[in-house]
């Protein structure tokens, strides 16, 4: 990757991968996760894709896509850590295909929908912003359908509180009323004016792509004095060990439990806490998959996953409901052998192997690898995917079982459904 | 051994094919500058496939419910004690298997040590080991797969929808059966499953990365003997009325708002080859030009708050079933589903406008230029379009050949608004 400084605070990073049929184009505002904002925040991407000033309607700017050969357009909010980004991404054909230059017309698209939007009398259209309230208010009300997703997010909310991590990236349906066209425009022109900018442009990228990119961007943003979210790692606070439960009208119990690793993001001890939770729970020769399903047949699944801003582990898994204790007891039995280092050498080899495989094949989507950029200049940091490798392959059972043993339990979160004897 | 090629200059992509002796269809597609490498290994066989004749025996046998799914589960044992997902382990493959209405396939993705991948590919899905011991165990795991597609809106809303479609099609029947059915199961009937539908002649192997076929083969060879072709498989006819079963479903569960389905059943089963794959895409193009998101359908009921962005089509055309969705959430689904024949009928009485047939197909050229991105999503697609008898580097030519009569004649058959179902699930 290489990285070009347009103005300060704005970035525009080349990915050149001529092997891919698209490019992928973005544009990342880096802003703080907090309650007063999370909400418009997520507003913002749907009232916005409504229309803009030279697409005034959703009809407008799809057919102006499909002009440019059904090139696709998402915006949304996504979090890093303490922090998310607002972003706006299209993808579509590269030139080669269609014989023409299609990088300066998505380029100039993206500067009218992101920097033009439709407005009237100082802030967004009355009609956008209240019907993409409702929508909004849905999404919110909807997290329930997905049990899973639901379980997680409480245990993650039970964690961090309703602050920062805790949140729930979507917004908080009671902060809807607050939220007028005009104070929702003014939210935007901060974000727009004072966030620290990544623009990403990847795949067949020549001199004269970015030459274009640099000219439609550059006249669009001032220089600012902004930088990246930083995000403080979970650290145990030492407290009891949180137990909830919560009742559904579910056939299926889900458990959630929420660990914090106070490891930082960047040097040794990340290496041991992603192979250790790859050993744990993150592939199917995993302790929890061997265990609570394969010998137990407990579950369908039953995974961990370290989230590295944060160094928070997750552990989750479906199960009957009058299984709760013999699944409980068999992750913590698991739990605690990673922590005595009851791990064999073959479970290390295969966990280095498998995620050397995931690494190599970051290369193999554009997707995958402005994520990983993204997420390393929100670090600070310009590791190489084969250096993070080589950090992770340097990892012994020693350091693994001294990770783990900082690892604490925090939060048990229980969806409660019907027990056996109860199913109609 | 012929090999034999096909190129598409324009995409700069090339498929190879050979039929092995044991039966076994081979493709490669060479996929240079790609790290990841990806097998699938596929039978044609699954949920649909409950009453067949096992080969060398007389009479016709119905099988319990889920039994293919539960047979993809138990194909991972192995004779040592082992499963294949501790062989992936040693190479460091990402390996998995799926099982849908006509299809179990066995798959990995891999960035290294690709030949022996395929050497445990090939060895675990040709080596079956069922006990009375490891059937019994898999009940605990597959019931808990069932319960967890039981708690999902979206999977109920979908599957309701077939099953207010077909009275006789299996399509109807969930993929993983019942708690109930799936306690049937044991390892003789099992084994009757894999002896009918494993057979290398009614199946296909299909590689996607920088391959070499000729090597390929070699792995071939081994596992697979010459004397285990039994032929493909032929599927019984089944007779499917014309009409729908009832035009409304509706379930309650713990959701926060409607969720819809409007369904249309396919009426032509049993087609193949390219007159399929126009079928399909045909039916694809009206449902963009109708309902995607550069329609006036689209705009005018999202601004009138009756959809959002859940709001989408997808339309399932295979050999032996077929129908068409188009579905979201809704706090109005009945408004909506009368909307939808609506529309239905105007394009059926003045036709649907030429320029959005145009841009409908431009969306799905431009989807199959996408595709060969990704070297899984291109294995996935491949076999469905192989097992077909289609060329996957055709895809284009096909949908250019479509034409206005084309579009006219599949609105009339296949979205007869008279024939249709709803399909909606409701917060309790």
């Amino acid at each position: 990757m290489n990285t070009k400084r347009l103005r300060d605070g704005i970035d525009l990073h080349i990915i050149d991968a001529p092997k891919f049929k698209t490019n992928l184009m973005s544009v990342y505002f880096n802003i703080p996760l907090r309650r007063e904002t999370v909400t418009k925040a997520a507003l913002l991407p749907s009232v916005l894709k409504r229309g803009c000033a030279k697409y005034p309607t959703m009809k407008d700017m799809s057919r102006r896509l499909d002009d440019l050969y059904s090139a696709s357009v998402s915006a949304g909010v996504r979090m890093k850590g303490d922090g998310e980004v607002l972003f706006f991404t299209a993808e579509y054909i590269s030139d080669k295909f269609i014989g023409e230059k299609l990088s300066a017309q998505i380029a100039e698209f993206l500067h009218d929908f992101i920097f033009s939007p439709l407005t009237e009398n100082g802030g967004f259209n009355k009609e956008y912003t209240a019907g993409e309230k409702v929508n909004l208010k849905n999404a919110i009300l909807g997290l329930v359908n997905d049990k899973k997703a639901y379980t997680e997010f409480k245990c993650r909310e039970v964690m961090f509180g309703k602050e920062g991590y805790g949140m729930f990236e979507a917004g908080y349906a009671e902060d809807l009323d607050g939220i007028t066209p005009i104070n929702l425009y003014e939210f935007y022109k901060d974000v727009l004016n004072k966030s620290k900018i990544d623009i990403f442009i990847s795949g067949t990228v020549d001199d004269e792509t970015v030459g274009d990119v640099e000219r439609i961007f550059g006249s669009a943003f001032e220089d600012r004095d902004a930088n990246y979210i930083g995000t403080t790692v979970a650290e145990s606070e030492g407290t009891e060990l949180k137990t909830v439960s919560e009742e559904a009208d579910v056939v299926q119990s889900k458990l959630c439990m929420g660990m914090r690793c106070g490891i930082q993001p960047v040097g040794d001890e990340f290496y041991a806490i992603t192979l250790a939770s790859c050993i744990f729970g993150g592939s199917p020769f995993s302790k929890l998959f061997a265990n609570v399903r394969e010998k137990l047949s407990l579950a369908y699944y039953a995974v961990a996953r370290y989230s590295r801003f944060k160094s928070v582990m997750m552990i989750s898994s479906g199960i009957q409901t009058e299984n709760y204790q013999a699944a409980y007891d068999e992750i913590m039995l698991q739990f605690k052998k990673m922590q005595d280092g009851e791990i064999d050498d073959f479970e290390i080899e295969s966990a280095k192997k498998y995620l050397a495989n995931a690494y190599h094949s970051l290369s193999d989507s554009l997707r995958g690898m402005e994520d990983y950029y993204l997420s390393q200049c929100i670090m600070g940091e310009q590791q190489s995917i084969d250096e993070l490798l080589s950090g992770v392959l340097a990892v012994d059972k020693k350091r693994i079982t001294d990770v783990m043993k900082k690892v604490r339990f925090d939060t048990v979160y229980f969806l409660k459904g019907k027990s056996a004897g109860e199913v109609e | 051994m012929d090999i034999q090629k096909i190129t598409n200059s324009e995409l700069g992509e090339e498929m190879q094919f050979a039929v092995h002796e044991s039966g076994l269809r081979v493709y490669v597609f060479p996929k240079k500058g790609f790290s990841k490498y990806y097998a699938i290994y596929g039978t044609e066989y699954g949920s649909l496939n409950r009453t067949f004749t096992v080969p060398g025996e007389n009479n016709e046998i119905t099988v319990p419910d889920g039994i293919a799914h539960y047979l993809e589960h138990k194909m991972f044992e192995e004779e040592d004690g082992n499963d294949a997902f501790e062989k992936f382990a040693v190479t460091g493959a990402s390996s998995n298997a799926y099982t849908s209405f006509d299809i179990t396939a066995y798959l990995f993705s891999c960035t290294d040590r690709f030949y022996e991948n395929l050497d445990i590919l090939l060895e675990f899905v040709n080596h079956p080991h069922f006990t009375v011991e490891n059937v019994a165990k898999e009940q605990g795991i597959i019931g808990q797969e069932i319960k967890m597609y039981d708690d999902d809106p979206e999977w109920c809303v979908f599957f309701n929808s077939l099953k207010a479609m077909f009275h006789n099609n299996p399509v109807k029947i969930d993929i993983a059966g019942t708690v109930e059915s799936i306690s049937h199961i044991t390892p003789e009937i099992l084994y009757k499953c894999y002896n009918t539908f494993y057979n290398p002649a009614n199946m296909l192997l299909v590689l996607v990365g920088d391959i070499d076929m000729n090597e390929a083969m070699k792995y071939v060879d081994k596992h697979i003997s010459a004397d285990r072709n039994l032929g493909r498989v032929k599927c019984t006819e089944v007779s499917e009325p014309r009409e729908r079963v009832k035009e409304y479903i509706e379930q309650k569960l713990s959701v926060s708002q409607p969720m819809f389905r409007v369904a249309f059943k396919d009426n032509q089963p049993y087609m193949t080859g390219d007159a399929l794959l126009k079928k399909e895409i045909e039916t694809e193009i009206i449902l963009e030009a109708v309902f995607g998101r550069s329609s006036d359908f689209y705009l005018d009921l999202y601004e009138r708050g009756l959809i959002d962005s859940t709001f989408g089509t997808e339309t399932d055309i295979e050999h032996e079933y077929g129908f068409s969705l188009i579905g979201g959430e809704s706090s109005n689904p009945d408004k909506v589903y009368a909307e939808i024949k609506n529309v239905l009928d105007k394009c059926m009485a003045d036709g649907i406008d030429s320029a959005a047939i145009d841009r409908a197909k431009k969306v799905l050229i431009s989807r199959d230029i996408s595709l060969f991105n990704n070297v899984e999503n291109m294995g996935n697609t491949f076999i469905r379009q192989l097992k077909n008898n289609q060329n996957p580097l055709g895809y284009k030519k096909v949908v250019e050949s479509v034409t206005y009569d084309d579009i006219s004649r599949r609105l009339s058959n296949h979205f007869d608004t008279s024939n249709c179902v709803l399909s909606v699930v409701r917060p309790v």
